[in-house]
């Protein structure tokens, strides 16, 4: 007889605020990022990092010879087994988590740091025809400051810190389905406005600052919305609002989970449960015929746990581009949510920014938080990649007292 | 050979001595005349076999020799030791480094971690000296700091390679490793594991005949430019009880230059030395302070957590001990540019510190984690109170501290001069509640006064061991305001401010202070300390002990003037460094009389309180007064702290009558 799954705890999570790649104050790199975002996520916790089990790393920007898995672990001081994950297309996130969950559900590990971290080299500038390192353009923005703060206020930087196949992806989903760049833009605002609303009213609990050696703080999110970016608009033709579609943003974010026992034995809080995740891809059907949705994840997801739509209270939908979200709501009849009200309310990747590997795990906290502040029940992750994977996973708010 | 208890020797396959220091125990490896009788037994072994050459290292981790062992330290320093006695050990010192000179077969030395003075002995009587390229080694002549070379005939070796005028260098400051190897005084820098085939490299291919590795610049420069050169050196302010060491070094070159006559003048300088009086007062001193790190039993997990609140200078000064010692230890204050600035400072004293060794850099830099929301504290095994000198902002942290932490946390206040039992009354457990006062870091004071209440519930030996771990020496003080380092200090400035009052200018008080063989004028230490703080304090211990505030220091605080920190204090400062005075120039002759009478108010007030100190029983025993005076308020090590030199005063005075 198959051992009955056990019940996998999300803890607690914490992640860095999310900077865009344009600021010159980044030089963290990915281990260092990691390595102090986890040190202090751990001094939350009333264990050591040697009582960790294992150590789950995602990240879509890999360094030569290196398993930042491994060097979290040594940097931690920790015994517990690296397992990285990286270049392992759109998904690698969501991916590492899935493996994460089946770890403790299936009793191998009792807990699990999961996490993902995504640093993106600064671009190339242009502000003065020459290509500038660093410290040439912190240079030049001294002597040019007019210049800097235009850039600042028009983000004309002329970058390309987007994915050129989602960008082709979000042009044909929009014109498959109708949705005009207007209607993407004003989906990107409410995005910005929510998450606007969040920060100036203290929702989003699970930032911590970030302190750079050159005595730099960087203590919230960039505001993206003054960070547009430009898009290659072929033949004069506008497919595309200029922000439908999210930038790179540099990220870490880090989540806790651990068995029932695990959680007993260290009598954790629980901000929710989670179940295994639903992968699924929608095959032999040409793109142009494909919604693309998570809907075949979400669909499957909420059947194997006997749940209807209704039953959700909270959606956190991985905003890969404005288009995308808009489909969704407009395939509202196979399963998915059929208003925005109850989707993205701290705002989504359009707003902060996109950390490819980093997003799911921010994800799934910033919904545990919802959940628990809303007093919500049951809460889906949700996300969806350009060659047709789709990926769900269910949270449900602690309510149970597990130390009984 | 009979057993060997300190060495262990081996022989490789090309015929090389190795010849390995044991690592006894987890503490530094110690010279001592068993292992010098020892390794001179070696030494006649390998000549008699004719093997092809001899690698002389350390199997210890981190450390190759540092210094004397205790007992051999005090029987030298003893007041009955005869100089004959002293003589004996140094020959026999002298005799084991002339044997390894001049062994038939090449000799090289492989230092890895801590080299002080009796490792630099032993090590450059061989032919070749390799140091490794580890964050742990350096190379500094320690002993000089206390007044005595150990006469082996380093120091002429030196001379003979490198030159005086760099040797006196050398001696003077630690530098690191990589400029020894400038200075032509290491012969390679390596990695560890590469050491061991180097020096058989370096064997297999020494010459036939051993030149002079004398450089041939030297010979160049004509003595006398050399002696003016070193001269030079030697000007500016240096404790009189180094001056001494370094002046005998110059003294002996002028002599005998870097002739054998001058090795043998080594042995008898260094007799001359230990059995000095001076050399006595600083052994009193240094072995206090061994005798209270010998005396913790227990060693302090590193797998414990730290949490200081508040980034003063003490709780930036402890966060980066604990760093550097490998703990783990969480900061948090509530201004960002504060943890900013900590952060800051903590990063440029590791870069500045390990600059080639950018894993170790990283290494420290793990253990300190900024803490913006307090985060640390609720699983903290120790936490650290460090704001501002306030009572009521103190008690009320600590009474939140109380109720956050766990409940075997040991819970530290940093006050210097609240005492104790008025900042605990709002704790719910006051008898958790334990003081810890430490030095400006500046000041680079290794000593940290602890005091507890009554009916404290903590293990004398848990906090005792932590405090050594900081790298610090734990002193039990008495619950009473001020501590004993505190009260000195604060006394020593009064007396200052009330002399400059009377008339006395600042820096002719300063000058009289360093006559004194003080290592801190009052006024320039105020200044680092911070003048508002001095302030506080002086206010405060002025409630419960006799301390005047005199008024120069309130005008200075009133007229907005903080210190150095902030460009100007009782002295002006530019980049952290005093600017000349315009006054300099004109400064007026001080007549030998006020100076006199400068050095005798201030050394009477030092020792009239460290008397009340002594009376009122604060600590368990004298020498720990002296011990603080010496190293906390820089009193002279050649006096051996204020009641040693009372004492030795009184006992002139009485032998005159």
């Amino acid at each position: 007889m198959p051992q009955k799954p056990d019940t996998v705890y999300l803890v607690d999570g914490l992640r860095t605020p999310y900077l865009t790649s344009h600021d010159s104050t980044h030089t963290l790199s990915s281990a260092d990022l990691l390595t102090s975002l986890s040190q202090q996520f751990l001094i939350r916790q009333p264990f050591l990092a040697g009582d960790l089990d294992a150590v789950f790393v995602a990240s879509s920007t890999p360094v030569q010879f290196e398993n930042l898995a491994y060097t979290l672990t040594k940097r931690l001081h920790s015994n517990a087994s690296p397992y990285y994950f990286t270049a392992n297309g759109p998904l690698t996130g969501n991916l590492a988590l899935s493996e994460a969950i089946h770890k403790i559900s299936h009793q191998q590990q009792q807990l699990i740091l999961v996490g993902g971290v995504d640093t993106f080299p600064l671009p190339k500038r242009e502000t003065t025809g020459l290509t500038t390192p660093n410290a040439m353009g912190d240079l030049l923005k001294k002597m040019h400051p007019v210049q800097s703060l235009v850039e600042q206020l028009t983000g004309d930087t002329k970058t390309a810190d987007t994915n050129p196949a989602l960008v082709e992806h979000a042009e044909k989903l929009a014109m498959q389905h109708l949705i005009s760049p207007d209607q993407m833009s004003e989906y990107a605002q409410l995005s910005r406005r929510r998450l606007q609303y969040a920060q100036r009213n203290n929702l989003l609990k699970m930032i911590t600052p970030l302190y750079y050696p050159n005595t730099n703080i960087q203590k919230s999110d960039h505001s993206v919305s003054a960070g547009l970016t430009q898009h290659h608009h072929k033949d004069g033709l506008q497919l595309l609002s200029d922000d439908a579609l999210p930038v790179h943003a540099n990220a870490a974010c880090s989540a806790l989970i651990a068995s029932g026992s695990a959680v007993k034995h260290y009598n954790l809080p629980v901000l929710a449960t989670l179940t295994a995740p639903t992968f699924s891809r929608t095959q032999n059907l040409p793109l142009e015929n494909v919604d693309n949705t998570p809907n075949s994840a979400v669909a499957e997801l909420l059947d194997s746990h006997q749940l209807s739509m209704n039953d959700i209270d909270y959606w956190e939908y991985h905003e890969s581009s404005a288009a995308d979200i808009l489909v969704a709501k407009q395939c509202a009849d196979k399963s998915t949510f059929s208003s925005m009200k109850n989707v993205n309310i701290d705002g989504g990747s359009l707003a902060l920014g996109s950390a490819p590997c980093t997003n799911v795990f921010r994800e799934i906290v910033q919904l545990a938080h919802i959940l628990k502040r809303k007093k919500g029940t049951y809460g889906i992750a949700t996300a969806s990649s350009t060659d047709q994977h789709s990926f769900a996973v269910l949270l449900k708010a602690s309510q149970e007292n597990i130390h009984e | 050979m009979s057993s060997l208890q300190y060495f262990t020797v081996s022989r490789t396959p090309e015929n090389v001595a190795i010849v390995s220091l044991k690592e006894k125990t987890s503490k530094p490896l110690t010279l001592s005349s068993p292992l010098l009788y020892e390794l001179l037994e070696i030494i006649a072994s390998i000549e008699e076999s004719k093997l092809k050459g001899m690698i002389f290292r350390s199997e210890s981790v981190d450390s190759f020799l540092t210094g004397l062992e205790a007992e051999t330290l005090a029987s030298l320093t003893d007041k009955n030791a005869t100089p004959e006695q002293i003589m004996g050990f140094v020959s026999l010192g002298s005799k084991v480094c002339r044997q390894l000179e001049k062994l038939h077969c090449p000799t090289v030395a492989i230092i890895h971690g801590e080299c002080t003075g009796a490792g630099i002995e032993l090590a450059f009587a061989c032919d070749y000296h390799i140091a490794t390229q580890s964050a742990l080694t350096q190379l500094f002549y320690s002993e000089i700091e206390q007044g005595y070379t150990l006469g082996f005939g380093s120091v002429t070796r030196l001379i003979k390679k490198i030159g005086l005028h760099e040797t006196l260098s050398f001696l003077q400051k630690k530098k690191p490793i990589k400029e020894n190897l400038n200075l032509g005084i290491l012969d390679h820098i390596i990695d560890a594991h590469k050491a061991l085939p180097l020096a058989q490299l370096l064997i297999s291919n020494h010459p036939e005949t051993r030149k002079e590795s004398y450089s041939a610049l030297r010979q160049l420069l004509p003595a006398k430019f050399e002696e003016s050169l070193s001269a030079q050196s030697l000007k500016g302010h240096i404790p009189a009880i180094k001056r001494q060491v370094l002046e005998n070094i110059l003294q002996t070159w002028k002599t005998y230059s870097s002739s054998d006559e001058a090795i043998q003048e080594e042995v008898s300088a260094a007799t001359r030395l230990f059995h000095s009086k001076t050399v006595r007062n600083a052994a009193h001193v240094y072995s206090t302070d061994l005798d209270i790190i010998a005396r913790i039993p227990k060693s302090f997990s590193k797998q414990k957590r730290i949490h200081i609140i508040g980034c003063s200078t003490i709780g930036r000064s402890l966060a980066s001990r604990c760093a550097f010692n490998h703990l783990l230890v969480s900061i948090h204050d509530s201004r960002p540019n504060a943890l900013a600035n900590c952060y800051q400072q903590l990063s440029n004293t590791v870069k500045q510190q390990y600059a080639d060794f950018p894993e170790e850099q990283i290494d420290i830099l793990d253990n300190l984690i900024i803490d913006t929301h307090n985060d640390g504290l609720r699983y903290a095994d120790v936490v650290i109170e460090a704001i501002q000198e306030d009572k009521h902002a103190k008690s009320s942290l600590l009474r939140e501290i109380t109720h956050q932490a766990t409940s075997d946390a040991l819970i530290f206040t940093t006050s210097a001069s609240i005492p104790l039992n008025e900042i605990c009354k709002d704790m719910s457990e006051p008898e958790r509640l334990l003081g810890l006062n430490l030095s400006h870091p500046d000041f680079n004071s290794t000593l940290a006064e602890l005091s507890a209440s009554d009916d404290t519930q903590h293990d004398i030996t848990d906090v005792s061991a932590f405090i050594s771990t900081l790298g610090l020496s734990p002193i039990y003080v008495k619950k009473s305001p001020g501590f004993v380092s505190t009260r000195l200090i604060m006394n020593y400035f009064s007396e200052a401010l009330k002399l400059h009052q009377q008339g006395m200018r600042i820096a002719d008080i300063d000058d009289a202070a360093l006559a004194l063989d003080m290592q801190y004028p009052p006024f320039e230490m105020m200044d680092i300390i911070g003048l508002e703080h001095c302030l506080t304090i002086m206010e405060i211990l002025s409630e419960h002990l006799s301390i005047d505030i005199p008024l120069p220091l309130m005008q200075k605080v009133d007229q907005g003037f903080r210190g150095k920190n902030s460009g100007e204090g009782f002295y002006k400062y530019k980049d952290g460094q005093k600017r000349p005075q315009v006054t300099d120039n004109l400064k007026r002759q001080l007549k030998k009389s006020d100076s006199t009478s400068i050095q005798k108010a201030l050394l009477s007030s030092i020792i009239n309180e460290a008397r009340q100190c002594e009376q009122d029983n604060l600590v368990d025993c004298a020498a720990k007064i002296d011990l603080l005076t010496v190293k906390s308020l820089g009193f002279s090590l050649e006096k051996g702290g204020c009641l040693n030199y009372l004492k030795q005063t009184q006992t002139n005075e009485n032998s005159n009558d």
